[in-house]
């Protein structure tokens, strides 16, 4: 009887499982179709052309670029290089040293010739003490604020406190800009005259480019299996989850490595959350419920031109606390905004898009861990008959490796990007292998984020050990 | 069910190679005509610019496949155009895309994609082929949408003089202002006052974002014998217009009579009272002391800026800041006071 029920649960489950992984490749593929005419559409486009008047346009909206800073010493004056050589008529950086215990001030300080100043700074929000301001004496537009550690929501709520522009732009004191990306992101704001309240753009890894001085040179690919499945992971993230959504104005995420967004309707929506990591989702959901609260026209729209470029873990340690980091913030959010979910008063939000995030982003993890116990207990314990084991198996490979290898495929066919067709191979070859080594790793370590969600345990700053994008020289 | 799941995964497998076959061989093409289109361009830019400049009288053989040709050329001229610091001598590059671009560019409007065409667009404005303003015109009046391609057509027409945009601002109620100015910048000093004048004439027909921008860009193009209308326009009823004029002043840097402004010092609108105090700033307007440090203690965060701003351009601005800092009975006055004292603000930043 015992034995009868485990083999009915198992079997059972397999089949909840091939369901779970049909339906997600369906929607996955239905996304990109809904996003597929649009970069069709603009597929040859010369960007550059399209940017010129922007630059030289008094309508240009000014921007107060945000860069939050928690022992950054390694990457922060290259990151604040890459923001003052940004190509855009009128803007401040303000960086954000969230008590850093390193010399990441220091360096700002040295480097930029920097001198105390005076604030009379506005509270939109309460943040943990300023304790110093900095101006610059060569770049009078770089400002850097000292406060005391809050976490980076805190840090950003303290810069947007500081800062006098109606737009900011919220950037990871690991990330570099393409000179054009401030211009290319705010573009959408500018021709819809404001109708879009935030834009974000299109994210890639940065190891294995050469970036000198904060531009980068080269386009390349490291060596590192680990960074190469990275930058896989963000096509298939970006191309195939995020454009259509964007699409359908249901877009959840715009990355904390790069975001634009009104600082009025920010503070409408009152601001970071400083109790949770994924205060860059949290933000956009809570910008939704307040733009649809009000039956605003206003929207959240994503650029698919990559502007952004960030330094990925090198390490199996800190990727595995970026990614329990990131699991941990979205079970946060979506716990935040339960009774928005399936609720159509939110329209697309609560009908699709949050569902959505919850069973594909969320909970994925445990549907693939049930896939692997259901391949584990078939192949060695023959628990579940081999008809479903292969099944499962034969699907647990396609939802890994082919999608995967399918977003690679889609990045050649959009933007071509990738240096060589040698590049374009090899990311295909190691795409294919995902579903034996990176996934299995990937999915443990988002059950742990969702442990320490469950179990409410703290998590801050993440510690990335970072190795700095830029040289200089 | 397994054999439909394996024939499934491997076909999706072969589509995949195949694909990928196709991506690659079209990535080798590719690079390989970008690689020969940048040496052809590398190898006639000089001989090209000295054409150009009219150095020479002698155009340089180009290659004969024409799609290669109008690339190379495109490329060349495009960079010709934002490199050359000097006055560039349109009658040549004019004639030089005439001869190598124009029947192209005809096909390509008919045509091309939706990309192409946009591309096709800009290269027109650029190159400044005005031969071809008939075509361009015909192609704006069949696009419905107002996207990029619908904005580049207007912008096109207006940096060819091209009258019936007027007519396409005044009857188009849903124009962005953004664009409308874009239009103004195009124009040259008489069309832009055939929008002044309609304004001045018949100010209920004109779409409300038209008149802003008209407003708006007078302080803008920075013209002195624009001051008139400007402030005409400060007592009009509408806020926005209103808004639009005090902003076009602080452009202009200039004020007929300093008793203009004096309501506004005192305005229920706090957008009113921020503009007014930075116009007392940049006209160095002493007489505007007293309306300043009263501004000073606003309750809005911007106007407490822009006075203490203000404050610091007059010429004892320093010393009346310190007052201010110390004996400003306001504590929000006497702390934005404090950070003027320290930051480095205006014409530097």
């Amino acid at each position: 009887m015992s034995v009868d029920f485990l083999y009915n649960t198992l079997e059972m489950m397999g089949y909840l499982v091939i369901i779970y992984m049909i339906v997600v490749a369906v929607v996955y593929l239905t996304l990109f179709l809904i996003a597929s005419p649009h970069i069709r559409k603009e597929k040859g486009l010369h960007r550059e052309e399209l940017i010129e008047d922007t630059a030289v346009n008094t309508d240009t909206f000014p921007v107060s670029v945000l860069v939050p800073a928690y022992n950054e010493e390694v990457g922060v004056v290259s990151t604040a290089r890459s923001m003052l050589a940004l190509n855009y008529p009128q803007s401040e950086v303000i960086v954000i040293d969230d008590g850093s215990k390193d010399e990441t001030a220091a360096r700002m300080i040295d480097t930029f010739a920097m001198e105390p100043m005076e604030l009379a700074v506005r509270r939109h929000f309460k943040t943990q003490d300023i304790l110093e301001g900095y101006q610059s004496t060569t770049h009078p537009n770089l400002y850097l604020l000292r406060k005391e550690n809050g976490g980076k929501a805190d840090a950003l709520n303290a810069g947007i406190n500081f800062s006098k522009y109606p737009y900011f732009a919220a950037i990871d004191g690991d990330s570099i800009l393409d000179r054009d990306a401030l211009l290319k992101t705010m573009k959408p704001i500018i021709d819809s005259n404001g109708t879009v309240t935030a834009t974000g753009g299109t994210v890639r890894i940065a190891n294995g480019s050469k970036i000198i001085k904060g531009v980068v040179k080269r386009i390349g690919l490291p060596k590192q299996p680990m960074l190469l499945m990275q930058i896989v992971e963000y096509f298939r993230a970006f191309l195939i989850g995020r454009l259509g959504l964007s699409k359908l104005n249901i877009l959840l995420i715009i990355s904390g490595a790069f975001g634009v967004f009104e600082k009025n309707r920010v503070i409408k929506a009152g601001g970071y959350d400083p109790n949770t990591v994924g205060e860059d989702m949290e933000l956009i959901v809570r910008i939704h419920r307040s733009l649809k609260d009000e039956k605003s026209r206003q929207r959240i729209e994503y650029i698919q031109d990559p502007v952004c470029w960030t330094e990925a873990p090198s390490t199996f340690s800190s990727l595995r606390a970026q990614r329990k980091r990131w699991q941990k913030g979205l079970a946060e959010t979506l716990w935040k905004h339960k009774e928005m979910i399936f609720n159509p008063r939110y329209k697309g939000i609560g009908m699709f898009s949050l569902p959505y995030y919850l069973f594909v982003e969320l909970l994925s993890a445990i549907f693939e861990v049930i896939g692997y116990f259901i391949i584990i207990s078939g192949v060695f314990f023959s628990f579940v008959s081999i008809e479903i084991t292969i099944v499962v198996g034969l699907l647990t490979v396609f939802y890994g490796s082919m999608i995967s290898s399918l977003a690679v495929l889609l990045e050649e066919w959009t933007y071509h990007k990738n240096p060589d067709p040698k590049s374009v191979i090899l990311l295909y070859l190691w795409a294919l292998s995902e579903s034996f080594w990176y996934r299995p790793l990937l999915v443990w370590w988002r059950c742990e984020g969702l442990f320490l969600f469950l179990t409410k345990r703290k998590s801050s700053w993440g510690n990335m050990n970072r190795k700095g994008l830029s040289q200089e020289y | 069910m397994v054999s439909i799941v394996i024939w499934t995964v491997i076909f999706l497998f072969i589509v995949q190679l195949c694909l990928l076959g196709a991506l690659v061989v079209s990535k080798i093409q590719n690079l390989k005509e970008e690689k020969l289109i940048s040496r052809y361009v590398e190898e006639y830019e000089e001989p090209f610019f000295h054409y150009l400049e009219r150095e020479t009288e002698e155009c340089p053989d180009l290659p004969r496949d024409i799609r290669d040709r109008v690339l190379i050329v495109e490329q060349l001229l495009n960079r010709f155009v934002d490199q050359t610091r000097v006055e560039i001598e349109y009658t040549r590059l004019q004639e030089t895309a005439h001869t190598y671009l124009a029947r192209s560019y005809r096909l390509f409007l008919k045509n091309g994609s939706w990309a192409q065409r946009v591309n096709t667009l800009y290269y027109i404005e650029d190159f400044d082929m005005v031969d071809l303003k008939q075509e361009v015109w015909q192609y704006f009046n069949r696009l419905s949408v107002l996207d990029e391609e619908y904005r580049q057509a207007v912008r096109v027409l207006a940096s060819f003089q091209d009258e019936r945009v007027i007519r396409v601002l005044l009857d188009t109620e849903t124009i962005p202002q953004r664009l409308v100015k874009q239009v103004l910048r195009r124009f040259k000093d008489d069309l832009f006052q055939q929008m002044v004048m309609v304004i001045e004439d018949e100010p209920g027909r004109v779409p409300s974002q038209v008149h802003l921008a008209v407003v708006a860009y007078c302080g803008e193009r920075g013209s002195l014998d624009d001051l008139p209308f400007i402030e005409r326009m400060l007592q009009f009823p509408s806020k926005e217009i209103r808004l639009k004029a005090l902003r076009s002043l602080m452009e202009l840097k200039a004020c007929t009579d300093p008793e203009k402004l004096t309501r506004f010092y005192l305005s229920d609108i706090w957008e009113e009272r921020m503009y007014a105090a930075k116009i007392a700033g940049r006209l160095k307007w002493e007489s505007a002391q007293d309306p300043l440090l009263k501004l000073a203690g606003d309750s809005h965060w911007w106007v407490r800026y822009a006075a203490c701003e203000a404050m610091k351009n007059l010429p004892d601005g320093h010393r009346l800041l310190e007052y201010t800092y110390n004996h400003h009975e306001d504590k929000f006055a006497r702390s934005m006071a404090r950070q003027h004292l320290t930051v480095k603000v205006g014409e530097a930043i």
